[in-house]
């Protein structure tokens, strides 16, 4: 299947100073960063250190307590087009009383798109992601690993350009989890968009990021940015056997633990 | 011995010892007529043209009340359920509302309305209403917390949110309510029709008493319950085939 043509380049996203508290609880402060368009930024940190708050303030679903997000030149104040979520509990994402194609369907039906179009588009989708054959399915006909891609293909489908992905493979076992990092890594190459990864695993973001952002701390805050130069093309067994992968996973690792 | 010919075998006992009590019992055939008797009086009734308009009113009437009450119930009650500060709100009116003996309304509506069908269909709407509004809203509210975010991040327009997520996700919840509102919806028809001189079962069964015509009247209590049955079994149908995603969900 051809990449679709409409995404080409996603738009740089800000993150400029953001900050949030829950009542006196201050959990994020002054976190600062960017992602160029095209780049995966992987963001880890330890368990409760608050990713996934940062991830509902970059995805609009939650305004920070201060600070902005920015997409373009757009500040962030609710969900965006441009933006597709990614969840860690595919199974609540899904509509079980909506077959795989309706799923990826439904969100373009609310943009008014017409039903030829979007059916077009979605099943283009959904062959991207590897689904090609399971249109008619149900969700719980599905294997967790390709409820994820449904997901994935329903923001896809959606028009975003920027994937915000919340502990996206957490849930799967080790095996769905590389053949999902590779989907992604291949999805960036052939369609160009960014892709946001929050994730407590270290080995996976330093496999999937151009660039790592590191949070530790209470309120977290980005004790370290890492750049991953291993090039846009990886492999799950030569990237990992690597020295320079072992060098920036120690890295994060000791960073994280030092903090603690 | 197979499932069926157990079941059989309970109602045969259960009919024994009725024929027993009465034949031994002495009892006057005014209060329990023996079971040959009610037998009798069933199929006597099959021959009457005012068995079929009785049961065809009270069928009717139970179902339009059901009918106002489903539509009103299930979209209030998904609205009040997805809107938190609303449910707390409305949550004391709607415990008295479902604590209230609704039959107590009969003298009221009686009043207003007269003894006619309107008053009938109002007290089933009124009576059903409540179990699929409490329904509807706990439905609503169990929405899991993904999905809402879903929603929101996909930008679906209300209508959308309502009748493809929202509706849908509590439709279990809701048929569960369904479920209770049919058999109140017949308790009720029947209670008003028993009291009140309108047309149905419950009418023909209160004159067959006021007659000491106590086989017909019994025969009539027989087939209001037969009536229950069938319609349970046709919820039953309803029920697997709207939430077989949630049945297969479950398993999966």
């Amino acid at each position: 299947m051809n990449a679709h043509s409409t995404v080409n380049a996603a738009p740089p996203m800000v993150v400029d100073g953001v900050s949030k508290s829950y009542g006196s609880i201050e959990v994020l402060r002054g976190l600062t960063l960017r992602v160029d368009p095209g780049e995966i930024l992987c963001i880890v940190g330890p368990s409760g250190v608050g990713k996934t708050t940062l991830l509902r303030c970059l995805s609009g679903l939650m305004p920070p307590t201060s600070g902005e997000v920015r997409v373009a030149d757009q500040v962030v104040t609710e969900p965006l087009q441009e933006i597709g979520l990614v969840f860690q509990d595919y199974r609540g994402s899904l509509m079980p009383w909506m077959t795989t194609l309706e799923n990826v369907l439904l969100p373009l039906r609310g943009k008014r798109m017409n039903l030829s179009d979007a059916r077009e588009r979605s099943l283009s989708c959904l062959a991207n992601v590897g689904l090609a054959g399971h249109e008619e399915k149900y969700p719980w006909e599905l294997s967790g690993g390709m409820q994820q891609r449904v997901a994935i293909a329903r923001a896809l489908a959606y028009d975003a350009h920027i994937l915000l992905m919340d502990e996206p493979f957490g849930s799967l076992d080790a095996q769905t989890r590389f053949d999902l990092e590779d989907l992604v890594l291949d999805l960036r190459r052939r369609l160009g968009i960014s892709v946001i990864v929050v994730t407590h695993d270290i080995d996976e973001a330093v496999y999937l990021a151009d660039r790592v952002v590191v949070l530790s701390g209470k309120p977290a805050t980005v004790i370290d940015t890492v750049a991953v130069d291993l090039g846009p093309v990886r492999d799950q067994v030569a990237s990992k056997g690597l020295a320079e992968f072992s060098r920036l996973r120690g890295r994060i690792l000791n960073e994280i633990r030092r903090k603690k | 011995m197979t499932l069926i010919v157990r079941r059989l075998a309970t109602f045969a006992i259960f009919g024994l010892v009725w024929a027993l009590a009465v034949h031994f019992g002495n009892v006057s055939p005014n209060i329990l007529p023996q079971i040959t008797d009610v037998a009798l009086a069933t199929v006597e009734l099959l021959g009457r043209d005012t068995f079929y308009i009785a049961v065809a009113t009270t069928v009717r009437d139970a179902a339009i009340g059901l009918a106002i009450a489903s539509v009103l119930g299930v979209s209030a009650g998904v609205a009040i359920g997805a809107m938190p500060a609303l449910e707390r709100s409305t949550r004391l009116l709607i415990d008295f509302g479902r604590s209230f003996p609704q039959i107590a309304l009969l003298p009221i509506f009686l009043l207003i309305l007269g003894a006619s069908s309107q008053m009938k269909v109002t007290l089933i709407a009124i009576g059903c209403f409540f179990p699929i509004l409490l329904q509807s809203i706990y439905g609503a509210r169990k929405m899991n917390s993904t999905l809402q975010d879903t929603v929101r991040a996909f930008r679906l327009p209300w209508r959308m949110r309502f009748f493809r997520v929202l509706l849908p996700s509590a439709s279990p919840f809701i048929l569960t309510g369904f479920r209770i509102a049919v058999v109140v919806s017949i308790l009720v028809s029947v209670a008003v029709e028993i009291t009140s001189p309108v047309t149905g079962i419950g009418r023909e069964l209160a004159e067959a008493r006021d007659f000491y015509e106590t086989d017909i009247a019994i025969a009539y209590a027989i087939y209001a319950g037969i009536l229950g049955v069938l319609v349970n079994a046709a919820v039953d149908q309803l029920e697997r085939r709207i939430v077989r995603w949630h049945l297969s969900d479950k398993e999966a």
